[in-house]
Order: C-alpha cells, then structure tokens, then sequence
C-alpha cells in the first residue's frame, strides 16, 4: 500500500522522518504519570499496608485453628503481612522517585 | 443505620444488594440478576464503543472513532511504557480489561443502576484472574528462574531468607489490595452518594446544600471511576512487568 505522500518530495525530510521526530518532541514534553497521580499514589499505599496486615491476619488465624496453636501463627503472619505491605510501599514510591527522576525504561539495579 | 430522628431513614448500601431480575426466587448462581444484567450492558456499552465507533474507518475521525482510538492509544502507550515493549503481546487482554472496569463504573454512575464493581467478588475475579495469568506467565517464561523475583540479590546474604518470605507475602498481598482498592473506592463513593441523599429527603427547604454536595460527589466520583479503571490496568502492567523482567 503505497502512500501517494511517501515519495513525493526528495529535497525535505521525508514524512516518516517528520513524524519521528514529532513523535519525539511529544514524548520529551510529555507530563510525568497519569490524571492526579498523588491521589491515587496515596491509596495505593494505604490499601497495600492494610490489605498486607488483613492477609496475614487472616491466613495466620486459619492456621492457627486448623492446626490448634492459636497465638502463634496469627502474631507471626500478622507482623508479616505488615512488613508485606511496607515493602510494596517502599516498592511504590521507588517506582514514583525512578520515574520521575529520569525516563529509564531498563531498570537498572 | 437508622436513627432515631424524624423518618431518618438511611440506607447506603441497599443499592448493592444484588437482586434476581425476574420474580424473587432463590439466588443460585445460574439466576439472571442485576448483577448479570449491568455487567451485560458493560460489555455492550464497551462494544458498542470500540467496534460501532471505528465502523467508519474514516481518516478523518469523527467524535466515536476519536474517543476509541483515544481509549486504544492510552492504554496501548501504558502497556508500552510500563511493561515494555514485550508487553504488548498481552495488549489485547489489559485493553479488554481497561474497557470493562471504565464502563461498568460509569454506568454505575447512572441513577438507580448497579455498579457491579463495588462488588468485591467481581473485583476479585478480575484481579485472580490478572495474578494467575501473570505467574503462569512468569514461570512459563523463566522456569524456576521466575523464584528470582523473590530472591533479592542486593541485600546481604544473611537476610536473604527473612527478605524473601516478606517478598513471598508481598507476592500474595498483591491481588488482595488489587481488588479491594477498586470496590471499596466504588463502594464509598456510592455510600456518600446515598447518605447526602438521604439528608435531603428529610431537610425540607434546607435540602439545596445536600443536593449541591451530591452534585459535588458525582463529578468527583466520575474522576474517580475513570481513575480506578486507569489504577487496576497501570498494576495490571506493573505485575506484567515483574513476571516478564523478574530481576530486581
């Protein structure tokens, strides 16, 4: 499918050049994140901290009741669950401070 | 819920009850309910949009084909920056994803319908099925290296095993706060909608300030379920990119 505008002028750069280099300038100016990042930043964390300590809670109190030894895995899973969700709080904002440090798309570390 | 007030009567959450359509037999899991009817609108709506609104092929697109290759462009440039160009492959599904969530808020967001995301079981069938798909996609594509995700290997040997479980618990807690954020985000909102309404059925003259807020509510509710939709599809792309690039 032979574009009629591809080869119609030799002297200027042609039309896909253009639209490269368009495309280019568009991607350095484009604004960091999607519509009202911090908002939806914010929830990301809180529902991963809480939602990390439900789970733990709840898997650790399931085993405690299969398994009959009821303070032990439900303290322990719940702590973990806890750190759980620290951890993706950590990994979030990570994800926020690369991006919006630079544009590196190959993640280095 | 109800006080004890004149005929103050509030009911915020009757309106995810879910219903069967026809009659008031048993809910089994075969009954047409309301559920099955908004979710079947959704994907209407969402076909309607997609297939109806590029119909045409215009080079010059009119204002259906614009929207539709502006849904498509968004969400194909997210999969591509978030998850890498090796992600497109799973383009097709994260689009289809996308649509729904957008369109089953927004018509939830129609006055007297259903919003079937506030439910945390359809949530949670969306966000399941994102989990499996994306650590068969892990394993399939690195084997047992796919466990590397959990093996930190920047931190000190001695810690790699505690850093590990967390990371395991992590892994889990995943799909949890996938679902719960985008139903209870659909849910509260909802809620508010009801209780202002509530108050303003029993305010008399003074029921313009409710209603003013409710109308504040609702735009804010229509950004939030397009910003939902936008959520859930970005971490969709963000799990992707752990299963295709497990290292750290």
């Amino acid at each position: 499918m032979a574009c009629p505008s591809d080869s119609d002028d030799d002297n200027g750069p042609s039309i896909q050049e253009r639209i490269a280099k368009a495309e280019a300038e568009l991607e350095s100016r484009k604004p960091e994140a999607g519509p009202v990042s911090g908002m939806h930043l914010a929830w990301r964390m809180v529902v991963d901290l809480v939602a990390g300590t439900g789970l733990g809670a709840a898997l650790g109190y399931g085993l405690d009741v299969l398994l009959g030894t009821l303070p032990i895995f439900l303290a322990v899973l719940t702590l973990l669950g806890f750190a759980a969700g620290v951890n993706l709080m950590l990994r979030t904002s990570r994800e926020v401070q690369q991006d919006g440090g630079e544009r590196k798309r190959p993640r280095d570390g | 819920m109800a006080t004890e007030e004149s005929g103050l009567q509030i009911h915020p959450m009757d309106q995810f009850i879910v219903k069967p359509l026809f009659g008031d037999g048993p809910l089994m899991w075969y009954t047409p309910s309301n559920v099955t009817l908004w979710m079947l609108l959704a994907v209407l709506g969402a076909t309607a949009f997609l297939v109806f609104g590029t119909r045409h092929k215009a080079v010059v697109p009119g204002r259906a084909q614009m929207s539709a290759e502006m849904a498509y462009l968004f969400v194909r440039n997210m999969v591509e920056n978030v998850a890498g160009r090796d992600g497109l492959r799973y383009f097709p599904y994260i689009m289809t994803v996308f649509v729904f969530i957008a369109f089953a808020n927004i018509l939830g967001l129609i006055p007297a319908s259903f919003t079937t995301t506030s439910h945390i079981a359809v949530t949670a069938a969306l966000a399941l099925t994102v989990f499996i798909s994306v650590t068969v996609i892990g394993f399939v594509k690195h084997g047992l290296g796919f466990l590397g995700l959990f093996w930190i290997s920047s931190a000190p040997l001695p810690l790699r095993p505690v850093l590990a479980v967390i990371e395991l618990m992590s892994y889990f807690v995943r799909p949890v706060s996938h679902s719960i954020r985008l139903a209870g985000n659909m849910m509260a909102g909802h809620a508010m909608i009801k209780v202002f309404a509530a108050f303003a059925g029993v305010l008399g003259f003074g029921a313009f300030v409710p209603i003013i807020a409710i109308a504040a509510v609702y735009g804010l509710e229509l950004l939030v379920a397009f910003i939902q939709a936008y959520v859930f599809t970005i971490l969709t792309c963000v799990y992707l990119r752990d299963a295709l690039h497990p290292s750290h």
